[in-house]
Formats: structure tokens, sequence, C-alpha cells
């Protein structure tokens, strides 16, 4: 009986019928998945209306008017209604006041941020003429002689793969030499090694959620897997 | 065989290989499959710097930042999971942060509560949920936590002022952060490397999913990241470094077996290819 109430909670049976509902696009499209995909986008959107006043405009916006009195907040408002300008042929200047600023703001943000993020990864990628020269062994190590040769094989793959990836990319002018096209097509071949790492990463991501989805139906729900 | 025989290997009908992926994930569900583990480099310097934090430096705070919702609880739920029982395990003081809606709702209920429960861990006096930021809002957040955390996070999930609680006494600037942790579906690191941090400090470590992983390996080589959990496998790493067999661990298995089918699927459809190619250029001569 206890079992029966569990496959019954309103909230487990909800999850187990929207995940067979979603899933069952795979075999052919149909009215349940249909049914689930609305309810699904329709909390979504819900809840995050919900959330967004609930925790940033009430108590930041709406909460600061009328509660405390702080009524310089209401020209937030006609500013934020200015974007809608973009709407009409009449007020487009409103709304590209707003946008200037914002892509001003952002602008000046994404200098920072290449700075911050991008330089040290140029700079680093300048590895010195000695990165080819192995360091020298670490005293007790058995393995040293591989870690060395490791060190060397690796910054030279490196330094090869940077140099071809970067001639590929050479296109301001025609790439007629032979040690061009060759260094070029070696880029090329790398960039698909690197393609195809993100695509058994994709595939590694969307197993995962499926192997979560069997977990939450057959151990949560059905409780037949143990554990 | 003739031409339309092989052509077969590359027409099967995908309602019988999405079958067959079903079975090749179930079996491992009811009959745990433990494969040896090997903890990947990323893995182990992301465990490595949680722990030396503990050892270091114990009264700094670790940010645990969450742009992660339930459509991605297969990967970062468990990373999550493991990431802040570490945390707990090592009694180091952590503070939730969200730029996604769902995310501090299932990060508090889901996951920090009943781990709470079982470290004693208590709120306000062990961690604080600084709850949820718009996405609009981040710049000026990432910035303003570098010079003023009390100042840009104001109040709590609950609209307490953070002030108030005593595990934010002395934690002012971004010198006063342990790491900053990031868990996330999406390419949320880049903004937190560019406005955040400075000369790789804090310690930034980062929990994406698999998908995203490989476009940060270059952030690792260059120091920039101390370390990363690649999806359910990091997940995973990180059970078996704190001891903890939960899903990451068992996911292994299935995961392990799915790829062997994937793999001997793309090669019976290489044969079939090739076969047809040869069955056809035969029928023709």
């Amino acid at each position: 009986m206890e079992y029966i109430r569990h496959l019954f909670n309103p909230i487990l049976l909800f999850g187990a019928l929207g995940t067979m509902a979603i899933l069952s696009l795979v075999f052919k499209e149909n009215r349940f998945y249909r049914v689930f995909e609305h309810v699904f986008l329709g909390l979504a959107l819900g809840y995050d209306l919900e959330f967004t006043w609930t925790t940033i405009l009430r108590p930041l916006f709406w909460d600061a008017m009328v509660r405390d009195g702080q009524w310089a907040w209401v020209m937030t408002v006609p500013v934020g209604l200015m974007f809608y300008g973009i709407y009409t042929q009449r007020f487009t200047w409103m709304s590209r006041v707003v946008f200037g600023i914002f892509f001003g703001l952002n602008a000046g943000a994404v200098f920072q941020d290449f700075a911050g993020r991008v330089v040290p990864q140029v700079t680093k990628s300048f590895l010195p003429s000695k990165s080819l020269i192995p360091p020298p062994p670490i005293p007790g190590d058995p393995h040293a002689l591989l870690h060395q040769i490791s060190f060397v094989l690796n910054n030279f793959l490196f330094l090869g793969i940077v140099v071809s990836v970067l001639v590929y990319f050479l296109f301001a002018f025609e790439q007629k030499n032979k040690a061009v096209l060759r260094t070029a097509q070696i880029g090329r071949w790398v960039l698909m090694f690197a393609f195809g790492a993100i695509f058994g990463s994709t595939i590694m991501t969307r197993m995962a959620l499926l192997i979560d989805r069997m977990y939450f139906i057959f151990h949560d729900w059905l409780r037949l897997v143990k554990g | 065989m003739n031409t339309n025989q092989w052509n077969r290997l590359q027409t099967i009908d995908r309602r019988v290989i999405y079958a067959i992926l079903l079975v090749v994930i179930l079996i491992p569900l009811f009959f745990p499959i433990t494969l040896p583990t090997f903890p990947s480099k990323q893995s182990r310097n992301f465990y490595d710097t949680i722990e030396k934090i503990a050892k270091d430096s114990p009264d700094k705070i670790v940010i645990v930042d969450g742009w992660w919702s339930p459509s991605t609880r297969g990967e970062n739920q468990w990373q999550a999971q493991a990431i802040i029982t570490h945390l707990m395990m090592r009694h180091l003081h952590f503070a939730i942060l969200s730029f996604d809606t769902q995310n501090n709702t299932v990060t508090q209920s889901q996951i920090v509560e009943p781990l709470a429960k079982k470290y004693g861990y208590v709120y306000g006096k062990d961690y604080v949920n600084w709850g949820f930021r718009p996405l609009a809002a981040f710049v000026p957040v990432a910035k303003g936590l570098v010079i003023d955390i009390p100042g840009t996070i104001k109040k709590d999930y609950k609209g307490t002022p953070i002030t108030q609680f005593p595990v934010m006494k002395g934690i002012k600037t971004r010198s006063d952060v342990g790491a900053l942790i990031e868990i996330t579906p999406s390419a949320s690191a880049e903004g937190w490397l560019g406005m955040f941090e400075k000369n790789n400090s804090p310690p930034f470590l980062f929990a994406p999913t698999a998908v995203m992983a490989p476009t940060y390996y270059p952030y690792l080589d260059t120091g920039q990241m101390a370390g990363m959990l690649t999806g359910i496998k990091g997940a995973g790493d990180y059970e078996g470094l704190l001891g903890t067999h939960s899903f990451g661990s068992r996911a292994a298995g299935a995961l392990s077996l799915v790829y062997a089918l994937i793999i001997a699927l793309i090669v019976l459809g290489n044969i079939g290819y090739y076969a047809t190619r040869a069955a056809s250029r035969k029928e023709d001569r």
C-alpha cells in the first residue's frame, strides 16, 4: 500500500510522466509530447517571472519606492520604456539612446575582459625556445626520463599545433607555397581532432542526462534500482 | 551478400538503436559495474586546491556560483553535490550565488540543506546563500565583488542583511575569498576570468557540463583555472577522491557501456558503407 502511495505521489508521478512524454519524441511526434512540451515551457516561464519579481523587482524596486519612499526609482520606468521605441519609426531614436549607453558600458567592460582573460593565453603561448630542452630530473623520480621526454614532446606538439593552425587561418594571401600548404593542411587536421573531441563530449553530456532520467524513473520513482 | 543486404547495416531503424541504448543504460543501473577509476589531472587539481584552502586559509570564504538548472541536473547536480560535500567535510565556509532563477532554489533545497543536516552545518554561521542575480547584472556584480562584497550583495536570499551573519565576518573584498567555484552548463567562466580574477587569485575552479569542457582546456594550461570537473566523469572522479560513491560513480559504468555501443555502431555503419560500395562495384562489373 505504501508503495502504491509512493507511485502516485503527485510530484514524482508528474516528473515520471513528463520524462516519458518528452522522450517519446524519439519514436514519433505525438500529442503526449506536445502537451508536456507546453507544460514545461509554461512552467519555466512562469517560474522565471515570479522569481524575478519576488527576489529582484519587488525588494529592490517596488518596495524601495512604496515602502521606503525612494521615489527616484520611478525614473527608471520611462528609461526602460525607451527600449520599446524600436517598434515605431517615430520613436526609434529613443531606443538608440539607451542602446547606445548600454553598448558603451559593455564596450568598456570588454576591454577589461580581454585583458584579464585573453591576454594571459596569448602570452603563455609564446613558449621560449628553452621549452624544448628538458628540465633537470626531480630527485627520486622513478620515471624521470619518461617525464623529460613527455615534457619536450608536449611542448613540441603545442608549438607545432599553434603554428599550423595560425597558418591555416592566414587568408590574407593565396597559399601557393608547398610548405605553407602542408602546414595549413596539418592545421586543418588538428582542428578536426578538436571538433571531434567537442562532438564526443556532446555525446557524453546527452548520455549523462539520459542516464540521470533513467535513474530518476527506476530508482526515485519505481524503486526498482537499489542503492 | 548483395548490396541490399550490406546496406541494411547503414539503415538500422532508429527505434531499434534507441531500444538497445535503453537496455545498455539500464543493465549497469540494476547490476552496478565497478570499473577502476582514474581521476583526471584536472579533477585531482580541483580536489587538491580545496584541500590547500582548508589547510592554508580556512577563514576565507568559498564562492559557489551556479548557472545550471534542472535541465542539466544529470551532470551539474552531481558535481555540485560532490563539491559541497568536500567543502563541508573540510568545514570551509561558503556562499551560494546564482545567475539562474531555478538554480538558487535547487542548490539550497536539494543539495545544501540535506548535506547541512548530515555535516552539522548551520545557516549564517557556516554558510550563506547570497541569492539570485539576473544575468544582465553579471558585470556589476562580478566587478563589485572585487572591492566590496557586503556592498554588492547586501542581502541574502531571504532578505536579511548579510553583515548580520557570523560567516560574513571579515569578508570584505576579493582577497577574503578562498576560491571561486563555477558550476555551469554555459560559457560563464569567461566573464569571471575577465571581470573578477586577477593573476589567478583567488583560485578559479570550474565544473562545466562535458559539452563545454573542451573549450576550456587552454585555461587550464595557462593556469587561469586551478582545476576542472568534466561533466559526470568529473563528478565520478570527485566522488572517488572523497570516497563517497553516489550517482557519479554509478553513471560511469553505464556511460562506459554506452560508449562501447556507440563505437560498435560506428564500426558497423562503416563496414556497411564500404561493403555496400564494394558489392555495388562487383555487381556493376
